[in-house]
């Protein structure tokens, strides 16, 4: 093996060692990621269920403010952007008080 | 032993005069392992390439999905966060005195959610009941 072929193989041994580097980062880095966006995921799928839970909250506190006509809880939905109105009794047959979110 | 009166005997085919092949009268000459090294080498060189390109490919397409999710992942944080101090507020008008408050947490309660209303702004204000 002359002086050039020992140069050459030494340049292609060392870039196989780059690329096995590489090759190592890349895959540690795209399952770290994989793993962020699958967390990421079930934070919003359980997300989906709270938000129903939110809606519901809403609700019965609208309820319950506008049948007891309760200041205070009407209060304490308007400090979340909340507002509700009290349909006269003659229209209020199905619901007692109707949501307006702003 | 003095080498220089050594005489190489003759074979016994040399001997009647038979000509032998020339490669079994030589040596055979010695292969450098330079062109299968450097065959090993290059394959390696060209699947690790490979590997490499398909992962960067892989990390685009997970990058481009980190990306499209996160106005998602922020809305269902504000939501969260809303549903925290909503509660938390509620529970505290309950403690208060208030009626309406109270019916709601108690209501809640036998869902099996609890509030706790000393929740600072990283803890979440609602939890699953504790089982009696």
């Amino acid at each position: 093996m002359n002086k050039l072929q020992f140069w050459a193989l030494t340049a292609v041994a060392t870039a196989c060692l780059l690329l096995s580097g590489a090759v190592v980062a890349l895959s540690a880095g795209n399952r770290g990621l994989q793993g962020d966006i699958n967390q990421r995921q079930q934070f919003v799928q359980q997300s989906v269920q709270l938000e129903g839970l939110y809606r519901e909250i809403i609700r019965a506190l609208a309820e319950l403010g506008a049948r007891n006509n309760d200041q205070a809880v009407r209060g304490l939905l308007q400090q979340h952007g909340i507002t509700y109105s009290v349909n006269p009794p003659a229209a209020a047959a199905a619901a007692p008080g109707a949501l307006l979110r702003k | 032993m003095n080498s220089q009166n050594v005489v190489p005997m003759a074979t016994p085919a040399e001997a009647a005069g038979v000509r032998q092949p020339q490669a079994t009268r030589r040596a055979a000459p010695a292969h450098s392992p330079f062109v299968p090294v450097l065959l090993g080498s290059g394959a390696l060189l060209l699947g690790l390439g490979w590997q490499a390109q398909l992962l960067l490919a892989e990390r685009s397409t997970l990058q481009a999905a980190h990306t499209s999710q996160q106005q998602t992942v922020d809305n269902a944080g504000t939501l969260r966060a809303s549903l925290d101090t909503l509660a938390a507020n509620t529970q505290r008008l309950a403690d208060s005195g208030n009626a309406s408050a109270g019916l709601l947490v108690a209501e809640l309660r036998q869902r099996g959610i609890t509030i706790n209303a000393q929740a600072g702004a990283g803890a979440p204000a609602m939890g699953p009941a504790a089982k009696p």
